[in-house]
């Protein structure tokens, strides 16, 4: 598939994508009128909306010419929909109707590139577990703390909390550890049990803004490091509301005495590029969670390049999707790609 | 009637016949008493609400249910905007509002069953099934939002941590610097001065009086400059954190007839007389000798400094239950009250001006501030322009936790 396919692709699924959604809808209601009776009315709002999902993320990965992430999405929406009372049966059937629909509205010479994508889904929708398990179990470091840490989390107690983690630190914990075994297991823990309708949206909010103000109780120490002349400006895409792994890179690379400018996820494009000339990084860090954000960063990417300001700035680009497509930060236009901190430092060191 | 309350959520939960008179009041945690059975619900709703009201039944009759639509209650005094959700009993409605979502489905958690409200159709069901907080977009994306609020904030939080340490750095550098420069000066200002004392004292030979007139002029300003270094040695010192205090017990009273015996003959080439009061059986003090010298030493020498001929100097001692108090009271010319608060910032341009024409380093006052505070004692000023001022400090009687957990350290950055 050319750029130039994916791109026409894209614009279709874009521009069209609420008469999809619609369509899809439409053709599966018809095909099962049980549904009508099983999931009300309020049900067939929500099937157009998981369908505007789907299309959403089948964009995405056909931007990125990657089937393997439209897979991992399809895996992933049906542990979610599952656990909310939608089984597998009815999300496979949904993508196979999806895949006629998106078929039909193609011009006929593409049609055929988008068979891939389907087929990726629905493959791999068998071997998904609907209960993947937990993440913090097993012989990993500091997994009691980091289970203690999130119990108080979800209970509302985040000054407690903070408080096992000053006290740990106090007992000789290293700061790397807490923020690597603690704060990211116990954020990818939160995001499996929300998959699993075990949290609320409200718990999920609660536990990631206060593990951020703990962090924040933290920086009087990282920011001591002493200084090795690097600099870094780290960023997260798009409005992306994810951003505490970028903020994990961020603290990592000021404890390994890089001066750091971390300049969250609201940041427009032409600051970034600004901070970038004011600052004269070594390195441009920029993470994305959600499929749908991987073209900003490729737009990112592409403007940075085009200003004599910034174009000497390396950039490292991380985050869930490119972890799935291991070739994916080639495609968006990056100089390297870390799928973790520990990795990030390394990388950046050696460009 | 039971009560469902928790989260804030104000609750109502309601039987109504297919008017929307209230048949039987399940639950009113609003307890405003506007609502009562056998009335309408009609009077407890806000004006612009009571058409909504009735397509709201109507929809409920027709469809069998309703929910999520938004209607203002006045209740209590105030309206409050409320969430509503209500489904067709068969001989009437069973109506639930509350002021979240959450609340909604805490209502037909409760009543689904016990009160025999059908959850026959399809999106009550729904309703129930769903977790409260995934029930409607409206609020995920408050949630979303409050999220980026927090990011924001976070980021703001970092970003004044790393400027924090920055500045913190640079200060200590800055620090060290006037320090390092201070040091290199003072050594060769040091030999002009010596030299230019050997001359006025004729060492080299006789001088014209203008040559003496000359040299005195480089002995004055190498004098100044000197005391300049030295001071800004001694506040960079301060701020360092490099001062140590070295305490002991002393008798004050002997220390400040000393310094004002001293004082007395510099006060008296300008005519300026000076007095001493002080209490009977005044306590010891535990405190660095040197340093309190040095601030009563200051202290004196200005009142004389701003002070006319002709004029008098009072210097009182008093002790209180906790601390003793010395003031130094002049008939000077008093300090506008604008220029009070900056009298202990390093080199304020005040525009009190000294009657002799004696030289200031600007720094004496910060210094004397400086080490006051680090015996954990307090300096103030009080004046009046044309009438006089009094400068006053405190010592405290015991030493406070603090001073015993850090000994004689002077850290004072304030002023």
């Amino acid at each position: 598939m050319t750029p130039q396919v994916s791109k026409i692709i894209c614009r279709i699924l874009d521009s069209e994508r609420a008469l999809l959604a619609e369509a899809v809808t439409a053709r599966q209601y018809e095909a099962q009128p049980e549904l009508a009776a099983r999931y009300g009315e309020m049900g067939r709002v929500k099937c157009v909306q998981d369908a505007n999902f789907h299309l959403s993320y089948l964009a995405d990965s056909v931007s990125a010419s990657s089937p393997l992430l439209f897979s991992d999405y399809i895996a992933w929406a049906k542990v979610m929909l599952s656990a909310r009372g939608v089984p597998a049966t009815d999300l496979s059937r949904n993508i196979s109707i999806m895949h006629e629909v998106v078929r039909e509205k193609l011009p006929s010479q593409l049609a055929a590139v988008i068979d891939e994508y389907f087929e990726a889904g629905l493959n791999k929708l068998p071997s998904v577990s609907v209960e993947p398990s937990t993440l913090l179990e097993g012989a990993g470091p500091h997994t009691a703390l980091a289970t203690e840490f999130l119990k108080l989390l979800l209970s509302g107690e985040r000054h407690v909390a903070g408080r096992l983690i000053l006290d740990a630190v106090d007992s000789g914990v290293p700061v790397k550890d807490i923020y690597l075994h603690v704060f990211q297991r116990s954020q990818r823990e939160l995001g499996r049990l929300w998959q699993l309708n075990q949290i609320s949206v409200a718990q999920e909010h609660y536990s990631t803004a206060a593990t951020q103000l703990i962090m924040a109780q933290l920086y009087p120490s990282i920011f001591r490091t002493e200084k090795n002349g690097r600099k870094i400006i780290a960023t997260s895409i798009g409005g992306e509301l994810h951003e505490i792994g970028v903020r994990i890179i961020a603290d990592f690379f000021e404890m390994e005495g890089w001066d750091t400018y971390y300049l969250g996820a609201n940041s427009p494009t032409a600051a970034i590029v600004q901070a970038i000339a004011d600052r004269r990084a070594d390195i441009l860090a920029v993470s994305a969670t959600m499929t749908f954000h991987i073209r900003a960063v490729e737009n990112l990417i592409a403007t940075v390049r085009a200003s004599a300001d910034s174009n000497s700035v390396k950039v490292l680009v991380g985050g869930y999707p490119f972890n799935v497509e291991p070739e994916l930060w080639k495609r968006v236009g990056a100089d390297g790609y870390a799928a973790d901190a520990s990795e990030a430092i390394a990388v950046a060191s050696r460009l | 009637m039971t009560q469902i309350r928790g989260e804030n959520n104000a609750a109502l939960a309601l039987l109504c016949d297919n008017n929307g008179v209230v048949k039987q009041i399940l639950d009113d945690s609003l307890s405003a008493g506007e609502i009562a059975a056998g009335q309408s619900l009609e009077p407890a709703l806000d004006q612009g609400s009571l058409e909504k009201w009735r397509a709201f039944l109507d929809t409920v009759l027709s469809k069998g249910a309703a929910h999520g639509w938004e209607m203002n209650l006045a209740v209590g005094g105030r309206i409050r905007l409320f969430r509503f959700s209500a489904n067709a009993t068969g001989d009437g409605i069973f109506v639930a509002a509350a002021t979240t979502s959450a609340g909604i489905v805490k209502i037909y958690e409760k009543f689904i069953h016990v009160e025999n409200v059908t959850a026959a159709d399809s999106t009550t069901n729904e309703l129930i099934a769903r977790p409260p907080s995934q029930q409607f977009d409206g609020d995920s994306e408050l949630y979303n939002e409050l999220a980026r609020l927090n990011n924001e904030l976070v980021t703001a939080q970092r970003e004044l941590i790393k400027r924090n340490i920055e500045l913190e750095r640079l200060h200590e550098l800055k620090n060290k610097f006037i320090g390092m420069a201070a040091h290199d000066l003072r050594n060769p200002l040091q030999v002009i001065q010596g030299y230019s004392v050997m001359l006025l004292n004729k060492r080299f030979g006789e001088l014209t009086a203008e040559q003496q007139q000359f040299i005195s002029v480089i002995r004055r300003n190498s004098d100044f400059m000197v005391n300049l270094i030295t001071d800004l040695l001694y506040i960079s010192k301060i701020d360092a954190g490099k001062l140590k205090l070295e305490p002991k017990e002393i008798d004050l009273i002997d220390l400040l007839q000393r310094n004002i015996e001293l004082n007395r003959l510099l006060l008296e080439q300008k005519q300026i007389r000076i007095l001493f009061f002080a209490e009977d059986d005044f306590p010891k003090v535990v405190v660095d000798p040197a340093k309190i010298e040095q601030v009563l030493n200051n202290l004196i020498s200005n009142a004389g400094k701003f002070s006319a001929p002709d004029t008098t100097v009072e210097v009182r001692a008093h002790k209180t239950d906790t601390e003793v108090v010395i003031n130094i009271k002049d008939e000077g010319q008093g300090i506008p009250a604008d220029e009070i608060d900056r009298l202990f910032i390093p080199f304020e341009n005040l525009s009190v001006k000294s009657t002799g024409g004696e030289q200031s380093t600007g720094l004496g006052l910060a210094i004397v501030k400086r080490v006051v505070e680090g015996h954990k004692g307090r300096i103030w000023v009080q004046s009046e322009v044309g009438v006089g001022s009094t400068f006053s400090f405190s010592l405290p009687l015991t030493q406070s936790p603090e001073t015993q957990k850090h000994p004689g350290s002077l850290t004072g950055r304030s002023g």
